[in-house]
């Protein structure tokens, strides 16, 4: 290390090195799509120049290295003795970028780190052996028309000074400068020729008969206008940097505004979008940065208290993924804290206590998508302007986008934004509702669904008169596409259903309708006047047949159709707290012995039923019913409270069933099913009150007895218990723990007593674990990175109520314990004490009173 | 845009005219791109009543609004014809029908005056005068107003 390094020059270097990397990225983007003049040059050179002699002097040897080839390179273009191209000016801009990271690691840890540079070195390195050409003139392409008036980029005429950011497309290497306006104007003639097209393959196919190559030639057009349309989208690209180019500035000055210390790294510069995709996340994503700024990362001194770094990191990346753009704003800040969003929505009106909380997490930190939710703790000069990230996420799904959000209390928020690479064509899917029409974006579309006339009468059920239906288990609220237009009474045409899930943001549904066409390339055209205010269209589009079909805005039919999102939400994730704290949970209602109403909670429920009477069956003096290729136990809850006895059934009456699982099924006979009412348990309680009941309150006008599902199927099942004891399958536990080691001392442990064990790193994949296979524990480590230990306790009483979890520490005291029961877990087990686990997992009854080998052997 | 702009100064102005309740209306020539026999619309649902639908125009998709039930007129007969003019202004295209188109005729700008006060909403936004001596009603044109709430 260099003797010449004290804190202070090196904090002179990077803060000098770093607004002259940023006039140094300005201009290559500048130059990289126009023309490079001899000044700018000069420029770029200087900023080199002084990054070189500067790190020599501190000996940041990588940094030298790469500034010092920068230089040579651009003092060859400076001299013309070599032609910049645009490979050059790319390959300057990774430079930039490398030097910007070591920039932020000398920093952060007073190192340059070790970057790989040697590629990017060896690359420059390779130019400056290019023969040396003598420039007469700067070149410019034969072709290339006369300057344009309006060029592609919008702001000021770039200067080498130029701070706005302005670009020139000019003639150089290759690429002319072409008008806007005639762009768009070849957009408009390409999304006319697409349905042209469409229409004349129509055309060409009636033809087929009579004129053998008309379909030939059909399929030439369309492959070349296809072609042709790709080619013309391209022209069209331009790189995010147009958007990113203001972050870095806007970075530095928020800080300095806030006292904070930020460092902004951005990648992926030189990822292309449309046009006009870059006007329309220009606002999203500058609010977004500021709001990680403002609100998400903290001051220098709060950051020093909680152990972090005092400078705080915000990166801003954008790729090509999967056909879709993908920029992310990360910032290491305070994250989101569920409990004050809850507590936020509250006091804004926005939710009722009961419904706050019944969210999970994931669902409070959504609520900054909320309408009116105000994200700013104190409004200030920054993002405190009234726009939310509910304006964020309407701007960018009106692009046909979505907005994702990741926040970790403590650690960061990662808020991802989706979309589509252009805007202009979108595939669609056509459907026919109310004899009219429609087209849905694809991009809104998840997957259709086809009921058939039996299945459509039993699997769609009415709530609080509202249609759902259960999509492997998650409650679809249904709308009917003509009644929703309010097209013709909703008389059912007929009797099978075509249902196309949708999903807009937070919001999913099935969209019935009459019939479901083909998917088409559609031509979005706007519609204006009155009809851009009916929030069931986002425009309309021409046909394949030159009819014209209106496009359909998802997310506006959802909100016109009154689906309730939060009690939506509630219902999905309601955790199941029958015992204590909680207000009104979704129950379901059924009738039992001689009609006597009851309730069990819907959390708990796994599917309702109606079987033939007869399919039930008895084996050893228990009913029992063939279910899904298992054998599944039926409890009957009069068999152990007092309800009078069921009405007789034949053979051929049907058997309402609600069915649990407990990681295994257990299915509850009941005479009826009435409904799905909220119940507010903690208005019951007292009265009723017995070893198979929780309570009895009121329900739609009848007295109604609260079951304790677990006592009765405990009760009636012993069979079902025994078996999960018997030695015909091991118990399975989940093991959640970040450190590799641990997992496997632990698992090996586990094994040898008798359990099979999965081992995961992360709760995250925990959780994708729990919905693949079924499992008789969960063991989860409460320090880890992303969801710690409590967070997968909650996701696992949310998934699976009935499943212990065991928490493993190395933390002992009687206050964690305390709080990790509270959350749910069923004990917590100090990790040098493996044997507890094991005792406690017998206790708990998964783990056989005689392990398979001695549980002290390892 | 097709046809010629009126140059300034000039006493005389071109006037497209169309026949709406028996009712004579007229509109600036330059404001007229075309005029059609009927064309298939496709409904738009939950629309206001007078925008019976969207016009494809060689591509281009324009709504179409009766006049007749913008104007609050009596609504015509399931089996009266009718005929589309598409109007321009401001970048924004819009097809009108109305029950039957009349000829072009030249005004002098001097000879219409104010509608009169008896006029009420909703005409009253549309209208921009009238003319005494060809007896006819001039539409103002406001597009916007057209597409827009009373």
């Amino acid at each position: 290390m260099s003797e010449n390094r004290d804190r202070e020059t090196v904090e002179l270097f990077i803060e000098e090195s770093l607004e002259g990397l940023l006039r140094v990225e300005r201009l290559l983007l500048a130059a990289e799509t126009g023309k490079p003049s001899p000044d700018m040059m000069t420029v770029l050179f200087r900023d080199f120049h002084t990054i070189k002699g500067t790190s020599g002097f501190l000996d940041f040897r990588q940094i030298l290295r790469l500034a010092h080839r920068a230089e040579d390179l651009l003092s060859r273009f400076r001299d013309k003795t070599l032609v910049p191209t645009s490979a050059h000016f790319a390959r300057l801009v990774v430079v930039v970028d490398l030097l910007r990271r070591m920039m932020e690691n000398v920093r952060e840890t007073d190192d340059e780190g070790d970057l790989p540079i040697d590629a990017i070195v060896a690359e420059m390195e390779r130019d400056l052996t290019e023969p040396e050409v003598v420039v007469v003139a700067t070149p410019t392409l034969a072709l290339a028309p006369p300057p344009a008036p309006a060029p592609v980029a919008v702001g000021d005429p770039p200067t080498p000074a130029d701070d706005a950011g302005g670009h020139r497309e000019t003639a150089s290497d290759g690429t002319v400068r072409v008008n806007v306006a005639v762009l768009d104007r070849l957009m408009n003639l390409i999304g006319e020729l697409v349905l042209a097209r469409n229409q004349m393959v129509q055309i060409a196919k009636s033809f087929r008969d009579t004129h053998p190559g008309a379909q030939a030639a059909g399929q030439r057009l369309s492959l070349v206008t296809s072609d042709l349309q790709e080619q013309i989208m391209k022209t069209r690209m331009q790189p995010v940097a147009r958007v990113f180019e203001k972050i870095p500035r806007m970075v530095r000055d928020l800080s300095k505004e806030t006292h904070k210390q930020v460092t902004a790294h951005i990648a992926g510069n030189a990822t292309e979008i449309d046009r006009a995709l870059v006007e329309a996340i220009r606002d999203p994503v500058m609010h977004i940065v500021r709001n990680a700024l403002d609100h998400g990362i903290e001051a220098p001194p709060e950051r020093l208290a909680v152990g972090k770094a005092a400078t705080g990191k915000l990166s801003v990346r954008a790729a090509h993924e999967g056909g879709m753009v993908v920029i992310e704003v990360e910032d290491d800040g305070r994250g989101m804290d569920p409990r004050k969003l809850r507590a936020h929505a509250v006091r804004k009106g926005l939710l009722t206590p009961a419904a706050a909380d019944a969210l999970s997490d994931r669902a409070a930190i959504d609520l900054v998508f909320m309408p009116g939710f105000s994200t700013a703790a104190t409004i200030t000069d920054i993002s405190g302007r009234g726009v939310g990230m509910d304006v964020v996420r309407t701007h960018i799904q009106r692009v046909g986008g979505k907005v994702e959000l990741d926040s970790t209390l403590g650690k960061g928020t990662i808020i991802r934004l989706k979309m589509p690479l252009t805007l202009a064509i979108i595939p669609a899917l056509l459907v026919r509702g109310g004899g009219q029409r429609f087209a849905i974006p694809q991009v809104n579309l998840l997957e259709l669904v086809y009921l058939n006339e039996d299945q459509a009468s039993t699997a769609i059920e009415t709530v609080r008169g509202a249609a759902i239906y259960r999509l492997r288990g998650e409650i679809l609220p249904l709308v009917r596409l003509a009644t929703a237009l309010k097209l013709e009474p909703a008389v059912p045409a007929r009797a099978d259903v075509n249902i196309v899930v949708v999903s807009a943001g937070a919001r999913r549904y099935g969209l019935i309708v009459d019939d479901i066409h083909d998917t088409e390339e559609i031509v979005i055209k706007p519609l204006h006047g009155q009809l851009k205010r009916l929030a069931c269209y986002s425009g309309a589009t021409v046909l394949g047949d030159g009819g014209v079909a209106l496009i359909l805005e998802v997310a506006g039919i959802a909100g016109m159709a009154g689906i309730d999102v939060s009690a939506q939400r509630e219902a999905e994730l309601a955790p199941v707290v029958a015992t204590g704290g909680g207000g009104a949970q979704p129950y379901v209602v059924v009738l039992v012995g001689d009609g006597v109403q009851c309730a069990v909670p819907l959390a708990m429920v796994g599917r309702l039923e109606k079987l033939a009477a007869s399919s039930l069956e008895r084996i050893a003096g228990s009913e029992v019913v063939q279910y899904r290729d298992a054998i599944m136990p039926v409890v009957r809850p009069e068999s152990v409270i007092p309800l009078g006895l069921a009405p007789a059934r034949g053979p051929e009456d049907e058997q309402a069933l609600v069915v649990f699982d407990f990681g295994q099924t257990v299915a509850m006979a009941v005479n009826s099913i009435v409904d799905i009412v909220d119940i507010d348990v903690d208005g019951a309680q007292a009265e009723g009150k017995g070893p198979f009941a929780l309570g009895r309150t009121v329900v739609l006008g009848k007295t109604t007895l609260l079951l304790d599902v677990y006592s009765i199927v405990r009760e009636l099942a012993p069979q079902f218990v025994r078996e999960r004891r018997g030695a015909a399958r091991r118990p399975r536990a989940l093991l959640v723990d970040d450190s590799s080691a641990m997992r496997s001392a632990l698992g090996g442990f586990l094994r040898s007593a008798g359990i099979d064990v999965v081992d995961v790193a992360t709760g995250e994949l925990a959780l994708s674990e729990l919905k693949a296979q079924r499992f008789d524990a969960v063991v989860t480590d409460l320090e880890m990175a992303g969801m710690d230990g409590f967070a997968v306790i909650r996701a696992v009483t949310l998934e699976a109520p009935l499943l212990p979890v065991f928490v493993w520490t190395y933390r002992e005291d009687e206050e964690l314990e305390a709080k990790v029961r509270a959350a749910g877990a069923r004990a917590c087990v100090h990790k040098l004490r493996r044997e507890d686990l094991v005792l406690a997992m017998q206790v708990a009854g998964i783990v056989p009173e005689r392990p398979a080998t001695d549980r002290r052997a390892a | 845009m097709i046809g010629m702009t009126a140059q300034a100064g000039t006493p005389t102005r071109k006037w497209a005219t169309f026949f709406l309740n028996e009712e004579m209306f007229g509109l600036r020539v330059e404001d007229v791109q075309e005029v059609m026999m009927e064309q298939p619309l496709t409904p738009v649902p939950l629309a206001p009543e007078h925008i019976v639908g969207l016009l494809n125009l060689r591509g281009q998709i324009m709504p179409a609004v009766d006049l007749r039930r913008r104007l609050r007129f009596p609504v015509r007969d399931a089996s009266q014809s009718t005929k589309l003019i598409v109007l321009r202004s401001h970048g924004v295209s819009v097809c009108l029908v109305v029950d039957a188109i009349g000829d072009v005729i030249e005004v002098a700008s001097t000879s219409w005056q104010a509608p009169p006060d008896t006029l009420t909403a909703p005409h009253r936004g549309f209208l921009s005068g009238i003319c005494p001596i060809a007896g006819f009603v001039v539409l103002g044109l406001d597009v916007d107003a057209l597409l827009g709430d009373d």
